[in-house]
């Protein structure tokens, strides 16, 4: 350290008796302590920021928030989306500070923000306009530049304009089909069937004969699904070939070879999807691609009763599994229930355990799920199986649990509560569906469904901390409902 | 007194205890529900045949269960405290107290009256006290004379070779724990430890983490050493320090002042404003929360502080934005922040404004002030009022209505909650300044007060 710098230090009372270290120190000390008290502000200048104006709009109240707050927070997470819609009912605002969040999940949960947009207010507006991450929410898709922009937006822009307009959905894609990846194309024709034209008929029947195994299958998916397509026509009159009726009684022959034309319309000599080897799975394919409610219009019949005809065939598994298929790709409501009642009813599990009913559970509506649910509780003595079809519906469907049905379902579980024994049965898929049902049956039920639990019982304290979960659930439900629709906002 | 279930639930000492509390909050729970208006008290049923005996002081409120549970309070006593406002008529009102709850009630209002010592007594462990704390101070200046040797190596040799230097004595590279801190560091915190300098030892540690951190580090680690030479030359002169900056000195170096060597210390009366809390897991891995308080009346801020070791819960849950009736007592210092309780009751008020410094400009004088009495104060407590976020390239700021501006302390997705909640329009805020940065807990805006 030079005598000048020890001077220099002098002046800030560093004494030059110190030793060099020390008295870096000392300085180094003085230095930090004069940065911190004399730290000038920034100069940012007078801020700029619009002012939102949203002064005629208000949050909703103090209670709500908190509720809210409980559920962001992880303790009742799943009543999120009933929250939203409440509070959209009741025409009220949410509190700003949890804009934020929801915003930044809504990036990466479109269901979320298919809830939120309503819920948003100016406030929301106002702040995904400051933020280009989020502003991507509210962009309207301009279909002028749809072959410029990213993918996400194309498919957004394409599945906009095919909800509106299917013809020039069409020839858009015809225009740039040449130019498209297969993934790409693949994407747009998922699109295509949410809302399949006959338009497109020509176009797809020319995608059967593609290079691509994906784009055939993709086309043929669509050609069925459109129904009055000649494609739809050829594969029910070869089903019709192989399932006849006769005298009440159903008759089913599998196809020993296939023609040139039905491997040219999708089906795949070779695919043992279906129960039965080789043929079942060429008659299974043909099947699973007709509108089920051509059978019923054939046969005269409804659905229940074309399922019963089926199902007595010698090749009911078959059959069964097919119009699962067939109902999936249709959506058709009555085979849905009827599916689902059938599968209920049919609890031989070595015989029926192929027949998957999941992909119904997807679109079945909440009058038929509850029809069907308290059909087979009703039916049910005792424990519900952990793999029994009811269990899979309870546990697994999104649907709305009726009053009736929630009863049934608690009362079943009462009764086994009050006479079950064992401490070593884990009982895990009835804790599956009480969490199921804390947030889908109606919250009102919460004194009816709290009252005549068998606390007596050798196995209630295994079973006290699910049940209380599943009555403050409940509780909360009531409650964050009546404080949405009584209460002033803040 | 009445509390809505919002205050009640602010109470709980996580979301899962409020839920369950709710849960509870039903009389089918109870077996006895009884109340004489003082307290109330119950018994519910446990998850095996026994049932677990609650009570809850309404004054104050404060919470008693016999369950096992180690959060405070548990959920019986929360659900006990929300039926007893949510469901009046399910509560027998009684003369006759349990003889464990009037217990209980009694040692409560005798906490205060200790029983006093002799003067005999007193001058006796006066005496014993004023002997250990002579050896501890003899011991604390022999670590004190190591640190500043330790120092000196340090700069003499060098930041980065600081670490090398002393491992190189047993082999080419220094060796790394678990923890990311060198032998050097632990080591020389050890030797604090045994030197009984608590605090100094926690400062090392913490530098250990420093080192090699972010491209800021050498100036980072530069900042504690000074901030440890201060530490060290406080405590040379400790004799000639006023006794307020003493106390404060021995403080730093890691003295505690037990809270009960408080209680004959003036208590200070006022409506205490909860502004914020923060809580953050410390070098020690004990969960720490700074609990910031305000006097309405005093104008003066006051700072809890609470350590929950092994999760168990801090003692007391003050909600943000709520207002107590009550006295604190403040840790002599010369600028004194630090309060323990003596005693507050909940009030049915609620905060919706903040009391702040009119520009940043004034908030630093203040500050500068404050250092120039305590050059050792960590987090300072800064309500500022019409200041309104802005996010730049360097990162978010609080900008006043003169254009100046102060960094924010956040995270991306705080910055754009405070701007939500300004809507685009000036806000007040509190929040702590830690000397380069102001960490926002809470802020008022439409006539709320918002914890964050």
């Amino acid at each position: 350290m030079t005598e000048a710098m020890r001077d220099e230090l002098g002046k800030y009372g560093i004494s030059k008796e110190l030793s060099q270290e020390r008295a870096l120190l000392s300085a180094s000390a003085i230095f930090s302590g004069v940065s911190k008290a004399g730290k000038r502000p920034k100069e940012l200048g007078i801020s700029q920021m619009e002012e939102c104006n949203d002064a005629e709009e208000s949050a909703c109240s103090p209670t709500s928030i908190k509720h809210l707050y409980m559920i962001v927070d992880g303790a009742f997470e799943p009543a999120l989306p009933e929250f939203l819609h409440h509070l959209s009912l009741n025409k009220k605002g949410l509190p700003p500070e949890i804009l934020p969040d929801l915003l930044e999940q809504s990036l990466t949960t479109p269901e979320l923000w298919r809830s939120l947009k309503e819920n948003i207010g100016k406030r929301g507006e106002w702040l995904i306009r400051l933020n280009p991450d989020w502003s991507r929410l509210l962009d309207e898709p301009e279909e002028e530049n749809w072959e410029e922009v990213h993918h996400d937006l194309r498919l957004r822009i394409f599945r906009k304009i095919n909800q509106e307009n299917p013809e020039k959905a069409l020839n858009m894609l015809k225009e740039t089909w040449r130019t498209e990846s297969m993934n790409r194309r693949l994407d747009f024709l998922k699109v295509l069937e949410k809302n399949v034209s006959p338009l497109s008929e020509t176009f797809l029947e020319g995608l059967l004969d593609d290079r691509r195994k994906e784009i055939r299958r993709a086309a043929v998916r669509l050609l069925a699904k459109a129904n009055d397509t000649a494609l739809a026509d050829r594969m029910f009159d070869r089903a019709s070939n192989y399932v006849t009726l006769n005298r009440g009684k159903v008759s089913v022959n599998l196809p020993d070879r296939l023609e040139d034309d039905m491997i040219r319309d999708g089906i795949d000599p070779r695919v043992q999807w279906f129960k039965g080897g080789v043929k079942a799975g060429r008659l299974g394919q043909i099947l699973a691609l007709v509108h089920p409610q051509r059978w019923c219009k054939k046969f005269g019949m409804n659905a229940k009763e074309v399922l019963a005809v089926f199902t007595k065939s010698d090749w009911a598994e078959l059959m069964a599994q097919a119009m699962i298929e067939a109902t999936a790709l249709h959506e058709d409501p009555e085979w849905t229930e009827a599916l689902l009642s059938f599968r209920i009813q049919n609890t031989d599990e070595r015989k029926w355990q192929g027949l998957n009913i999941g992909r119904l559970l997807e679109i079945v509506t909440d009058e038929a799920f509850n029809r069907v649910a308290v059909e087979g509780m009703k039916s049910t003595s005792g424990l519900l199986e952990e793999n029994s079809p009811i269990t899979t519906m309870l546990k697994t469907c999104v649907c709305h649990w009726s009053d009736e049905l929630t009863v049934l379902v608690v009362q079943n579980l009462k009764d086994w509560l009050a006479g079950e024994t064992s401490r070593y049965w884990n009982g895990w898929h009835y804790r599956t569906i009480l969490k199921k049902a804390a947030y889908t049956c109606n919250p009102y039920l919460q004194e009816r469904l709290s009252a005549d639990w068998p606390r007596d019982s050798r196995i209630w304290s295994s079973w006290e901390r699910e049940i209380e979960e599943f009555l403050s659930v409940l509780y909360f439900r009531r409650k964050m409902i009546d404080e949405l629709r009584e209460s002033k906002a803040s | 007194m009445h509390w809505t279930i919002d205050q009640i639930l602010a109470f709980a000492p996580d979301p899962n205890t409020s839920k369950k509390g709710q849960g509870l909050a039903s009389s089918r729970n109870w077996a006895v529900l009884e109340s004489n208006g003082r307290a109330i008290w119950g018994e519910c049923k446990s998850s095996g045949a026994s049932y677990y005996k609650t009570a809850v002081d309404l004054k104050g409120p404060a919470f008693r269960c016999s369950c096992p549970s180690r959060k405070f309070p548990c959920k019986h006593a929360l659900g006990l405290l929300l039926l007893s406002q949510t469901d009046t008529d399910s509560l027998k009102i009684v003369n006759e107290v349990p003889e464990e709850v009037q217990t209980w009630l009694d040692k409560r209002d005798l906490k205060s009256e200790k029983p006093k010592k002799t003067d005999e007594e007193q001058a006796k462990a006066d005496a014993a006290k004023a002997k250990r704390f002579e050896k501890r101070l003899a011991n604390m200046k022999n670590g004190i004379d190591d640190l500043e040797t330790w120092l000196e190596d340090i700069i003499r040799t060098g930041l980065a070779a600081s670490v090398m230097d002393r491992d190189a004595e047993f082999s080419n590279t220094p060796t790394y724990r678990d923890d990311g801190q060198t032998d050097l560091w632990r080591n020389f915190s050890m030797r604090m430890v045994d030197a009984q300098l608590p605090g100094i030892a926690r400062k090392i540690r913490e530098m250990a983490l420093l080192h090699g951190s972010g491209s800021e580090w050498p100036a980072e680690i530069l900042d504690a050493l000074s901030e440890l030479h201060l530490m060290a030359q406080g405590f040379r002169r400790l004799d000639q320090l006023p006794p307020d900056l003493y106390l404060d000195v021995l403080r730093v170096v890691g003295v505690t002042t037990k809270k009960d060597s408080l209680a004959d210390l003036p208590a200070v009366k006022d409506d205490w404003m909860v502004l914020g809390q923060f809580e953050r897991i410390n070098i020690d891995h004990a969960n720490v929360r700074r609990l910031w308080m305000f006097g309405k009346n005093t104008k003066r801020y006051a700072l809890l502080l609470d350590y929950d070791y092994n999760n168990a819960g801090f003692g007391s849950n003050y909600p943000t934005g709520r207002i107590f009736r009550g006295e604190l007592i403040f840790y002599p210092s010369a600028y004194p922040l630090r309060a323990i309780v003596k005693q507050v009751e909940l009030t049915p008020m609620n905060l919706t404004y903040i009391d702040g410094y009119e520009n940043i400009e004034n908030f630093r004088e203040s500050y500068a002030s404050a250092l120039g009495k305590n050059p050792w104060l960590q987090d300072f407590p800064v309500a500022l009022s019409n200041v309104i976020p802005q996010k730049t390239e360097e990162g978010w700021f609080l900008v006043d209505q003169e254009g100046k501006a102060i960094p924010l302390f956040e995270t991306e997705l705080n910055g754009w909650k405070i701007t939500a909640l300004s809507g685009g329009r000036y806000i007040d805020v509190f929040g702590e300044w830690t000397g380069e940065q102001i960490r926002v807990l809470g802020l008022a805006a439409s006539g709320r007060y918002i914890a964050l």
